[in-house]
C-alpha cells in the first residue's frame, strides 16, 4: 500500500491543501470537535456535529480539509472508530483534499459480513466508499490504481468508478478493460460497460 | 336552467370582475396485491382541447343588466375563460380573458365590460360564448344573472354546451299567464354556425295547436312574447303547452321563457325541456326503477317556512302544470315527502291521465286544504312518474301569494348523479341560502355536502345517511350563525357572506341517486329564487393495467378508471364493472367476477368489461353502458438456486466468472479463501423466463444475524451480536448475465464473511444466518415478479476452523436463534 500511495501521489499531487485559518464563526468549536473526534468515547458525536456544521459553514469544511488528511493518513490503529469516522466526514462532506490519504487505503478490507453486491458497492471498504463519494476529484487517483495497483486495489478502484459512473469513470474503466490481466475482473468491467 | 332572482339594486353596481373567494410465492411468480396494484396505476393526462359553453340570454336594455358567474371545477388547474357576447343577428365581440382558480367563482359584470371593450352592445341583448381550453367541457359550471335593476326582478340562466347531432330535436315547455299584466320573452337561440329553421308551437291545455315558422340566422337569437301569439292565434286560457321544433340541427337550439311583471313585483321562469328523438328509458332511468321519474325537490306549501321571511299571514298558493307532449294518451302519478317543523312524511298525490298535448294543473294548496297533505307542512319534495318515455312529459312548479308578490319556485328534473358543483349561495342580512339533497334511488346512501370558500382555498364538509326520498336540508345562514361544526370540527368564518358547494352521493361514483335544489331567499323583497348545480360524469375509462401481465398459473387483478369530467381526475371506478369480465381466450386466461385474472397458459389475449357510468352530454349526464377493453400477456418465471458442483453449462450456459478479490474458486459450494481473507459459499441464481431474458429485472435482499467472538491484539475475546439487514442487496450489472434472444437469467454471489471483524480485530468464531429473497421483475409488465428464498448458515469454530460439517446453503430460511 505504501508503495502505491507513493505512485499515486503524482496524480494527486496538483491538489491544493493549504492550511487555512478557521473564521471567525466556528473557530474554536470545529478545533475541539476535531479533537474529540479522534477520541473513542467522544468520536461519533463528534463526528456528527463536525458533519452539520461542515455542511452549512464553508470555512468548517476548509479546516477539516487541511487537518483530515494527516489524520487519515495513518490508518486504522489500535481503536479504529475515530479513523473509521475520519473516513466518513471526507467522504460525505466531498473534502478532494483527502483523496491521496484516503486512496493509500484503498486496499484497506474493512471486514465484516459480505456479498458480491455489497462489495461492488464498497460495503467494505469505506475509504474506496468515500472516494465515490468525493466523484470526479478522485478519478486521477483511482485511474492510477486500477492501472498499477495491487489485485484487489484495482478491485476496488473498478468498483469505485463504476459507482461515480460520471463520463470521466466511464471512459477511465473503458481505457483500462483490455490491459487489465484478471479475467475476473476484466470481465466485471466489460459486463459493466456493456450494462450501462 | 333558470331561475327568477331578485336583487338589491346596491348590489347590481359590483365591479367587472372580483373573486368571490370564494408474486411474493417461494417458486411461483406472484402479484402484488389488489390494494397496491390500485395505488401503482396510473392514467395518462387528457390533452386539453378547445371547448365552448353558451348561455341563450343577456340583455343590457335600459334598466337590465347581465352578470355572467364562472366557477373552475378542476382540482389542480386555473382554468382561462374568455366570453364573447353574441347581438341578435349573430354578431360576435370577444370580452377579456378571465382566469378562474380550482374551486373559485368569479363574477363579471357584462356592462362594466362592455364599457370597456365594446360600449356599441349596450341598449341590446342576445346570447354568450364562452370559450376555452381545457380536457373536459365540464371543468366550467356557468350561468349568468339577469336583472331588472329598478324592479329588483332577476332571472337566473345555466350555460350549456351544443350537441353538434344533426337529428331532429326541439325544447318543450309549458306557457303561464297568470295575470293580464305580466310580460312574457320567449328567448330562442341559435348556438351554431348555420341557419336553423324551426317549427314554433302554441297549445292550449286541452291540446289545441297553433303552428308558425320561425327562422335563426347563424348564433342569432329571436325573441317573442308568447302572449302576443297565443292571443293572434285564437288560443285562450291561463295556461297551456309551448314546443319549437327543428327538424335538423335540433341540438344547437336553444331557449329560455322569462315572466315577469314590474307593477306587481311578480317574476317567474319558466322551464323549458330538451325533447330529443331517440332518447331512451335506460340512459334516464338512473334509479333502475323501468320508469321514468322527474323530481322537484324545494315546493314551497301554503304555510311558508319562517326562514323565508314574508311578512306575517302570507299564504302561497302551491300549483303544478303538467303537460304530454304527444300525440297519445298518457298516465301520470304523483307522490310528495313533506316537510313541517317537527315532523316530515310520504303522501300519495293524485293519478293524472293526460290525453294528446293536454296540459293540466294541479291545485296543491287544495290539497292541503282537504288534509291530503298536512296544513302546517312547509316544504315539499314531488315526484312525478309516468308511462311514457323520457321527455315526453314535462312540468312546472310554481308557489305565489295571491297578489304574486311573495313565492317561490322549485324546477323538475329527471337527472340523478353522484356529484353536483353548485354556484353562488349568499349568507348576509338581507339574504340566506337553502340547499337540499335527496335520495332519488332505491337504496340507502350517504350524501356529502361540501361548502368551498376564501377563493375555494378552503372548505367545509357535512355527511348524512339519506333513505330512499329522504332529503338533507342545509341552512348556510344557520351554520354559520350558530357555529356548527363540520364532520372535522371545523367551523364557517362568522363573517362569511357567500361561496360555492358542492354534493357527493358517497355510497356510489358510478351513477350516483342524488338530486339537488337551492333557494336564496332575499328578505327586501320577499323573493325566493332557486338556483341548479351541474351534474358531474365521465367521459373516458381505461382498464388499470394494459397490457396486464399475468403469471402463469397465479393472478392478477385489472380493474377500471374513469375521467372526471368535473375535477379532470382519473377515478377508479371497478365496481361498476364486476360481473361483466371475460377474455379473448380462456385457455390462455380466466378471469373472475371482480376482474381477477388467472394465466392458464404462456400467451396473449384480450379483456374485456361493461358497466354503467354517467356520461356527460352537452346539456345534461346519462346513464351509458361503458365497454373498455385491453392486453393480456400471460407471462412466467421461475427462479431456482444451485448451491454446489459448477456453474450451469449448456445453451446457455453461465458464462459468469466469480470474482477473484472476494473469492477463490469458480465453482459452487463453501471455500476458505486465504487469498482474500474470507469464508465464502459460491452460489449460482437461475431464472427461466417465458419471454426474454432482457426484458427483467433483478434483485435481492437479505436480512440474518452474524454471532460470535474477536480477538485483540492481546489474545482477549470479545463477543460481538449483530442483525443484517440488508434490503438493497441487488446484483450489479458486472455479476449478471442476461442475454437479449433468450430466456434464461444468471446472476453469481459469494455470501459469507471476512476473516476480520471490522477492523477491530479477527475473528475467532462465528455463526451467521444470511436469509435471501431473490427476485425477477418484468419491465414489460411491471406488476409481474417471482421470487424465491434461500439461506446461507455458515459456522465458524474457535480458533477461526472453518465448520463444513454444520455450515449450510438451501432452500428455504434458517433460524436466527441461536
Amino acid at each position: 500500500m505504501y508503495k502505491l500511495a507513493a505512485r499515486v501521489a503524482i496524480a494527486v499531487v496538483l491538489i491544493p491543501v493549504a492550511r487555512l485559518e478557521l473564521g471567525a464563526q466556528n473557530p474554536q468549536q470545529a478545533q475541539q470537535l476535531l479533537a474529540r473526534l479522534q477520541s473513542a468515547q467522544s468520536s461519533d458525536e463528534a463526528t456528527e456535529k463536525l458533519l452539520r456544521l461542515g455542511s452549512s459553514d464553508p470555512n468548517v469544511k476548509q479546516y477539516l480539509a487541511s487537518h483530515l488528511p494527516a489524520i487519515l493518513i495513518k490508518g486504522p490503529r489500535d481503536s479504529s472508530q475515530p479513523w473509521m469516522n475520519a473516513v466518513r466526514l471526507a467522504g460525505e462532506l466531498k473534502i478532494a483534499e483527502a483523496v491521496p490519504a484516503l486512496t493509500k487505503w484503498i486496499g484497506l478490507n474493512t471486514g465484516g459480513p459480505l456479498t458480491l453486491a455489497q462489495e461492488g458497492r464498497l460495503e467494505t471498504n469505506a475509504p474506496a466508499k468515500a472516494l465515490v463519494q468525493i466523484g470526479n476529484p478522485a478519478i486521477p487517483a483511482l485511474s492510477a490504481v486500477v492501472n498499477h495497483g495491487s489485485l484487489s486495489e484495482r478491485w476496488n478502484s473498478a468498483y469505485a468508478l463504476n459507482l461515480i459512473r460520471t463520463p470521466q469513470a466511464k471512459a477511465v474503466l473503458r481505457d483500462h478493460v483490455s490491459r487489465e490481466p484478471d479475467p475476473s475482473l476484466r470481465q466485471f468491467i466489460q459486463r459493466s460497460i456493456n450494462g450501462e | 336552467m333558470l331561475a327568477p332572482f331578485r336583487f338589491e339594486v346596491a348590489r347590481a353596481f359590483r365591479l367587472v370582475i372580483f373573486a368571490l373567494t370564494t408474486l411474493a410465492s417461494t417458486n411461483a411468480p406472484a402479484q402484488e396485491s389488489n390494494a397496491r396494484q390500485k395505488q401503482l396505476h396510473s392514467q395518462p393526462p387528457v390533452d386539453a382541447v378547445d371547448q365552448e359553453q353558451f348561455v341563450a340570454y343577456w340583455t343590457l336594455e335600459g334598466g337590465w343588466g347581465s352578470e355572467l358567474q364562472l366557477r373552475n371545477n378542476m382540482v389542480a388547474a386555473d382554468l382561462i375563460i374568455t366570453p364573447a357576447l353574441r347581438s341578435p343577428d349573430g354578431a360576435e365581440t370577444a370580452l377579456s380573458p378571465v382566469t378562474v382558480h380550482p374551486q373559485e367563482i368569479k363574477i363579471i359584470d357584462l356592462e362594466s365590460a362592455v364599457l370597456a371593450t365594446a360600449p356599441r352592445y349596450l341598449g341590446t341583448y342576445g346570447s354568450v360564448v364562452l370559450r376555452y381550453h381545457s380536457p373536459a367541457n365540464r371543468n366550467l359550471f356557468a350561468m349568468l344573472m339577469i336583472h331588472d335593476r329598478g324592479h329588483s326582478i332577476a332571472f337566473h340562466i345555466d350555460a350549456t354546451g351544443e350537441d353538434e347531432n344533426t337529428a331532429p330535436a326541439g325544447r318543450e315547455g309549458i306557457w303561464w299567464l297568470p295575470n293580464e299584466t305580466a310580460t312574457d320573452q320567449l328567448v330562442v337561440t341559435n348556438q351554431s354556425a348555420h341557419p336553423v329553421q324551426a317549427d314554433l308551437s302554441f297549445y292550449d291545455s286541452a291540446g289545441r295547436e297553433a303552428k308558425q315558422t320561425l327562422t335563426l340566422q347563424p348564433r342569432g337569437t329571436a325573441r317573442l312574447s308568447a302572449r302576443e301569439l297565443i292571443r293572434a292565434n285564437g288560443l285562450s286560457g291561463a295556461f297551456g303547452g309551448l314546443r319549437i321544433f327543428a327538424p335538423s340541427h335540433g341540438g344547437s337550439l336553444d331557449s329560455v321563457h322569462l315572466l315577469y311583471d314590474e307593477t306587481a313585483s311578480f317574476s317567474a321562469f319558466l322551464k323549458m325541456f330538451d325533447h330529443g328523438a331517440n332518447t331512451t328509458l335506460e340512459e334516464r332511468d338512473f334509479a333502475h326503477t323501468k320508469t321514468w321519474t322527474l323530481r322537484a325537490p324545494m315546493l314551497a306549501l301554503s304555510q311558508p317556512d319562517p326562514a323565508l321571511a314574508f311578512p306575517e299571514g302570507t299564504t302561497l298558493q302551491p300549483q303544478l302544470f303538467v303537460r304530454n307532449t304527444m300525440g297519445k294518451t298518457v298516465d301520470i302519478s304523483l307522490r310528495f315527502n313533506w316537510r313541517g317543523v317537527s315532523a316530515i312524511g310520504k303522501t300519495a298525490g293524485p293519478s293524472l291521465r293526460l290525453g294528446p298535448f293536454e296540459t293540466q294543473r294541479i291545485d296543491v294548496a287544495a290539497l292541503q286544504a282537504s288534509n291530503s297533505l298536512p296544513k302546517d307542512a312547509a316544504w315539499t319534495s314531488v315526484t312525478l312518474t309516468t308511462n311514457s318515455r323520457p321527455e315526453e312529459v314535462v312540468a312546472l312548479a310554481v308557489s305565489y301569494d295571491k297578489t304574486l308578490r311573495y313565492g317561490a319556485q322549485t324546477p323538475f328534473s329527471d337527472q340523478l348523479a353522484f356529484e353536483w358543483v353548485g354556484s353562488l349561495w349568499e349568507y348576509d342580512v338581507q339574504h340566506n341560502s337553502l340547499i337540499t339533497a335527496g335520495n332519488g334511488g332505491t337504496k340507502p346512501v350517504r350524501a356529502g355536502f361540501t361548502i368551498y370558500y376564501n377563493g375555494g382555498t378552503q372548505k367545509y364538509e357535512l355527511e348524512q345517511a339519506l333513505q330512499p326520498d329522504e332529503q338533507m336540508w342545509i341552512d348556510v345562514g344557520k351554520l354559520i350563525r350558530e357555529q356548527v361544526p363540520d364532520k372535522n370540527g371545523k367551523l364557517l368564518p362568522q363573517d362569511l357572506t357567500s361561496g360555492s358547494y358542492a354534493l357527493r352521493d358517497l355510497s356510489d361514483k358510478f351513477i350516483g341517486s342524488l338530486y339537488e335544489g337551492k333557494v336564496v331567499y332575499d328578505k327586501t323583497f320577499g323573493h325566493v329564487t332557486y338556483g341548479c348545480a351541474g351534474c358531474c360524469a365521465y367521459s373516458t375509462t381505461q382498464l388499470h393495467f394494459s397490457p396486464l401481465g399475468i403469471p402463469l398459473l397465479s393472478t392478477a387483478d385489472n380493474g377500471v378508471d374513469a375521467y372526471d369530467t368535473c375535477s379532470s381526475w382519473w377515478e377508479p371506478v371497478d365496481e361498476s364493472f364486476y360481473g361483466n369480465w371475460t377474455t379473448g381466450s380462456t385457455a390462455i386466461a380466466t378471469v373472475s367476477y371482480y376482474g381477477t385474472h388467472t394465466g392458464q397458459a404462456v400467451g396473449a389475449t384480450t379483456s374485456y368489461t361493461s358497466g354503467y357510468l354517467l356520461h356527460p352530454t352537452p346539456r345534461t349526464c346519462s346513464n351509458v353502458l361503458r365497454s373498455p377493453q385491453g392486453s393480456d400477456n400471460v407471462v412466467s418465471a421461475t427462479i431456482t438456486v444451485h448451491f454446489t458442483g459448477s456453474k450451469t453449462v449448456g445453451t446457455p450456459g453461465d458464462g459468469l466468472t466469480f470474482p477473484s478479490n472476494s473469492t477463490c474458486s469458480q465453482n459452487l459450494g463453501l471455500f476458505n479463501c486465504t487469498g482474500p481473507g474470507a469464508w465464502v459459499w459460491n452460489v449460482e441464481i437461475q431464472a427461466n423466463v417465458s419471454d426474454d431474458a432482457s426484458k427483467w429485472t433483478t434483485r435481492q435482499s437479505y436480512t440474518g444475524r452474524s454471532k460470535g467472538n474477536w480477538k485483540d491484539s492481546s489474545g482477549v475475546l470479545h463477543a460481538f451480536d449483530d442483525p443484517l439487514n440488508v434490503p438493497n442487496d441487488n446484483p450489479l450489472s458486472g455479476f449478471v448475465q442476461q442475454t437479449s434472444g433468450t430466456t434464461v437469467i444468471f446472476w453469481i454471489d459469494a455470501p459469507g464473511h471476512y476473516y476480520n471483524y471490522g477492523t477491530s480485530g479477527p475473528i475467532d468464531s462465528l455463526t451467521q444466518v444470511q436469509n435471501f429473497t431473490s427476485t425477477v421483475c418484468s419491465t414489460v409488465n411491471p406488476n409481474i415478479c417471482s421470487s424465491k428464498a434461500w439461506y446461507l448458515k455458515l459456522v465458524v469454530k474457535p480458533g477461526a476452523v472453518l465448520d463444513a460439517t454444520n455450515s449450510a446453503a438451501a432452500f428455504g430460511t434458517a433460524s436466527t436463534n441461536f
